[in-house]
C-alpha cells in the first residue's frame, strides 16, 4: 500500500480514530499492529506468513534472550541462532536469485531448483524488517533494556510476542524505514493519549514529507526516465550533466520524503522514529555524508557490523579494510545486484582514501569548503549512477556520452525539470545552511500553506518509492 | 491549534489565488506538458473535458501528433500521442460519452514494447479524476503551476529565436540514419498481432456506436519505405484491415519530415490541409 494512495488514507483515518477511542485504549498495540499487517498484505496478502514467521523467530530470540537464557554460551549460541535465521531468510528471498545469475550457466539457470530461485519473489521491505530483528536480538543479547517501565508485563510471552509484533511491523517504517533500533523503540510502547500528539511536529513532517515525494520525486521522475540505455545515448552532454543531477535530486526527495511522512506519521500515534536525513547534500566529506544520509541504516551498519569487525581501533591498513567491507555489504543490502555491490565499493573506497588523506575531518575555510562540497556531491551523484543503471557497461556508456556525444539534441524538459524541481531540494538544504536568527521563521506556516497547495496541485505521476525494492 | 490553522490558511488563499489566476488568465493556451506522459495527459484532458463535440478525431503516435488538428478542419481533435499508438486514442474515444462522426486512425506499429498508454489511461479515467478534479479547471494538468512556468519560458524561447521551417540537412541524414536502423528491426509479432487485433476490436466497437472509421497511413521519407518495420505495417494492416471492409484515406504528395518519419511543422499544416481536402472529397465537411 501507498502513502499517496486513497486506500491509505482511509486505513489511517479509521486506525486514528479507533487507536484513540479512550474505551479501546488497552487495544491500542494491537489496532496498530492489525493496521500494519493490513497496509503489508494489502497488494499480496500471502507476504503477512513471511513477516509473520520472521516476527516469531525474533520473538522468540529476544524472549529467550531477556527472560530464559543465563549461561553466556546459551546466550551466544541463542543469539547467534536469531542472527543467522534473519540473514538466512534475507538471503533466500534476496540473493538466491543473484547466486544463480552468477554462478549457474545460463542455459542450466532456467531448469530445476536453479529455475525456481531464480523466480523467487522479493518480499517488498524484507531488508528493513529483517535488520529490525537483527537489531532486537543483538539488544536483547548485550542486555540492553528494551522494556518501558512497565511492571514487567512483557515478561508473559503474548505480550512479548504482540509488543515485538508491533515494533517489526508499525505501518509507518515497516516498508523502507527509518530502520528503528529496538532499544529506541520499545520503551515508546506505553499508552497513547489525543492531547499528547506533537501536532506542529506531525504536521510539518507530514506535509514537508509529502511535498517531496509527490512534487519533488514524481516529477523528477519523469525527466530522470531519460537516465537509461539507449534514451541517454540521444541526448548532449549539459543535458545528460542535467540527468545525472536530476537522479540525485529524486533519490533524496524520494527518500526523505517517505522518511519524513513515516516521522509524521508516528507521531499522530504518539511514537518518535528517528531522523534519517540531515540535509546530507552540503556535506563536505564522505564520512560527514554518511552521518547525514538514511542515518538509521549507516548507525545500523556502524553498530552492528562495523564496530564489530574492530572499526578503527585494528590500526590504519584493517581500518580501510573494514570500511570497503561494510560500504561493499551495504551496497548489497540495498539491490541484489553487482552494480549495487560496485556502487557500496566505490563509496568505501573513497571513504577509506579520505581517511587516508586526513581529509575526513571536515576542515573549513571559505575556498576550501566550497571546493570539498562540490567534490563530494559530484562524487556522490556519479555514484547514483550505479543504483539507476543497472550494469556497469551502461555507466561506461554514459560516461562516454558524457564526454562527447556529437549531434546529440539538449532536451528543453529535462534540463527545465531539473533546474525547477531541483531548486526545491537546494532551497531546503539552504534553509539548514542558514544560520538559525536569519531564518525566516515566521513564514514557516505560510511555507506549508503553498507547498501543500503544490501537493494537491502540482504532483507528479504516482510512482512506487525507489527504495521499496529493497 | 494556531500553527494548523495559519497552515489552512496559507493553503486555502494560494488555491483562491491560482484559482483567480486560471479562470481568468488561462496561463497557458499551448498543449504543452513537461514530459512525454504530461503532455499526453493534456491533450486527452482537452478533448474530453472542452472539445468532446468534435467532429473529426485523429488518433496515432508521435508521428501523427505533427499533423496541424486546425489545417484538417475546424472541429478537428489531434489525439496523436507521443511515446504511444493509436490503440490508446481509440480507448480514450470509446470510453468518452460522445463520440465523433469521424475517425482517422494512423497505420503504424510503435512503441508497442515500452508505450505509455495504460499509465495515461489510467490517470485520465481515474475515479476521482473523473468524479471530483475534473470539475475544476484548476485542477487540468496544463494548468499545474510547473506546467504553467515550462510553458511560459518555452514561448519566451521560441520567441526569442523562433523555429525555422527550413530543415537542417546535415542533422537530417544524422536522424534518418537512426530511424533506418530502428526500422530495420521488425516489431515482436506476438506484440503486433495482439495490437492489431485489440485495435480492430475498438475500432469495431467504435463503427457499431456510429463513427465512420478511415485507415491513413502518415507520409514517411522514401528511404523508411523499404524497411523491415515499414513493411510489417503494410502487411498486417492489409491482412487485419482488409481495405475492402476498412476504408484507406490515401493523400498523394511529398512531404519533408526532420528524421525520415516525423513531420516538419510547416509540413503537418500542408498534410493536414490535404487530409481535409481527402475528406471533403468523401462528402465530410465540418461545421464551424
Amino acid at each position: 500500500m501507498l502513502f499517496n494512495s486513497y486506500v491509505f488514507l482511509a486505513l489511517l483515518v479509521v486506525t486514528f480514530g479507533v487507536y484513540y477511542v479512550p474505551a479501546l485504549a488497552r487495544f491500542q498495540v494491537f489496532t496498530l499492529l492489525l493496521a500494519s499487517l493490513i497496509f503489508y498484505g494489502y497488494t499480496q496478502p500471502d507476504l503477512v506468513i513471511l513477516l509473520l514467521v520472521s516476527i516469531t523467530i525474533n520473538a522468540g530470540t529476544g524472549y529467550l534472550l531477556e527472560y530464559v537464557c543465563v549461561t553466556p554460551r546459551t546466550r551466544w549460541l541463542t543469539a547467534a541462532a536469531g542472527v543467522a535465521a534473519n540473514l538466512a531468510i534475507l538471503g533466500f528471498f534476496k540473493y538466491a536469485a543473484l547466486l544463480v545469475r552468477t554462478f549457474v550457466p545460463a542455459a542450466q539457470a532456467e531448469q530445476g531448483i536453479a529455475a525456481q530461485l531464480l523466480h523467487i519473489p522479493l518480499p517488498i521491505g524484507i531488508s528493513f524488517f529483517t535488520f529490525q530483528g537483527i537489531s532486537l536480538v543483538v539488544d536483547a543479547y548485550r542486555g540492553i533494556r528494551t522494556a518501558s517501565d512497565d511492571g514487567g508485563r512483557r515478561r508473559h510471552l503474548g505480550i512479548y510476542w504482540l509488543d515485538i509484533a508491533f515494533f517489526i511491523s508499525f505501518f509507518p517504517q515497516l516498508i523502507a524505514g527509518p530502520i528503528v533500533k529496538a532499544h529506541e523503540f520499545l520503551p515508546q510502547v506505553t499508552r497513547k493519549f489525543l492531547h499528547g500528539i506533537q501536532w506542529n511536529l506531525a504536521i510539518q513532517n507530514l506535509i514537508l514529507g509529502y511535498f517531496m515525494k509527490m512534487v519533488v520525486a514524481d516529477n523528477l521522475k519523469d525527466q530522470t526516465a531519460w537516465l537509461a540505455y539507449p534514451f541517454f545515448t540521444e541526448l548532449a552532454p549539459p543535458t545528460l550533466v542535467a540527468l545525472l543531477f536530476g537522479y540525485s535530486f529524486q533519490i533524496f526527495a524520494d527518500f526523505a520524503g517517505y522518511s519524513l511522512i513515516a516521522i509524521g506519521l508516528g507521531h499522530l500515534f504518539g511514537y518518535t522514529l528517528p531522523m534519517n536525513f540531515n540535509f546530507p547534500y552540503i556535506a563536505r566529506s564522505f564520512s560527514e555524508f554518511w552521518t547525514r544520509w538514511h542515518i538509521s541504516l549507516s548507525s545500523f551498519l556502524r553498530e552492528y557490523l562495523y564496530i564489530p569487525l574492530g572499526g578503527n581501533r585494528v590500526g590504519a591498513a584493517r581500518t580501510y579494510l573494514n570500511l570497503i567491507i561494510v560500504m561493499g555489504l551495504g551496497g548489497l543490502w540495498h539491490g541484489a545486484g553487482w552494480n549495487y555491490a560496485v556502487w557500496g565499493l566505490f563509496h568505501g573506497g573513497l571513504l577509506a582514501v579520505e581517511r587516508l588523506l586526513g581529509f575526513n575531518r571536515g576542515r573549513t575555510g571559505g575556498v576550501w569548503s566550497v571546493f570539498s562540497w562540490g567534490w563530494v556531491f559530484l562524487s556522490v551523484s556519479f555514484a547514483w549512477l550505479f543504483f539507476k543503471l543497472p550494469s556497469v557497461t551502461q555507466v561506461m556508456q554514459f560516461c562516454s556520452c558524457l564526454l562527447g556525444n556529437g549531434g546529440a539534441r539538449n532536451n528543453f524538459s529535462v534540463l527545465m525539470g531539473v533546474a525547477v524541481f531541483g531548486a526545491f531540494v537546494v532551497a531546503y538544504h539552504v534553509w539548514h545552511v542558514l544560520p538559525e536568527r536569519r531564518r525566516p521563521v515566521m513564514l514557516i506556516p505560510a511555507i506549508l500553506g503553498v507547498l501543500a497547495f503544490l501537493i494537491v496541485t502540482n504532483s507528479g505521476t504516482p510512482g512506487e518509492f525507489i527504495y521499496f525494492q529493497f | 491549534m494556531r500553527f494548523p490553522l495559519q497552515v489552512l490558511l496559507a493553503f486555502v488563499a494560494t488555491l483562491g489565488l491560482w484559482s483567480v489566476v486560471v479562470h481568468w488568465g488561462e496561463p497557458n493556451r499551448e498543449l504543452f506538458g513537461q514530459n512525454f506522459l504530461q503532455r499526453n495527459v493534456i491533450r486527452v484532458e482537452e478533448y474530453l473535458r472542452h472539445r468532446a463535440d468534435a467532429e473529426v478525431v485523429l488518433i496515432g503516435s508521435s508521428i501523427s501528433e505533427r499533423i496541424d488538428e486546425a489545417s484538417v478542419g475546424p472541429r478537428c481533435v489531434n489525439l496523436g500521442l507521443v511515446k504511444d499508438h493509436a490503440l490508446t486514442g481509440a480507448r480514450v474515444i470509446a470510453a468518452g460519452h460522445t463520440k465523433p462522426r469521424v475517425l482517422l486512425v494512423e497505420m503504424g506499429l510503435t512503441n508497442l514494447e515500452d508505450g505509455i498508454g495504460d499509465e495515461l489511461l489510467a490517470k485520465v479515467f481515474a475515479f476521482d479524476e473523473v468524479h471530483l478534479w475534473s470539475k475544476w479547471r484548476l485542477f487540468e494538468d496544463r494548468y499545474q503551476p510547473s506546467t504553467v512556468l515550462f510553458a511560459t519560458l518555452k514561448s519566451a524561447a521560441e520567441r526569442a529565436r523562433p523555429p525555422t521551417a527550413e530543415r537542417d540537412e546535415e542533422g537530417f541524414e544524422r536522424w534518418l540514419r537512426r530511424t533506418v536502423e530502428l526500422y530495420a528491426q521488425r516489431p515482436d509479432p506476438s506484440l503486433a498481432g495482439d495490437y492489431a487485433r485489440e485495435l480492430r476490436r475498438v475500432l469495431s466497437e467504435l463503427r457499431t456506436a456510429g463513427v465512420r472509421v478511415w485507415l491513413f497511413a502518415p507520409p514517411v521519407d522514401a528511404a523508411i519505405l523499404a524497411t523491415p518495420r515499414q513493411q510489417e505495417v503494410s502487411q498486417l494492416f492489409d491482412s487485419a484491415f482488409p481495405p475492402t471492409e476498412w476504408p484507406r484515406l490515401v493523400v498523394p504528395g511529398e512531404y519533408h519530415t526532420d528524421d525520415g518519419v516525423h513531420l516538419l511543422r510547416p509540413e503537418g499544416k500542408r498534410f493536414g490541409a490535404a487530409l481535409r481536402s481527402a475528406l471533403a472529397a468523401r462528402g465530410v465537411t465540418q461545421t464551424d
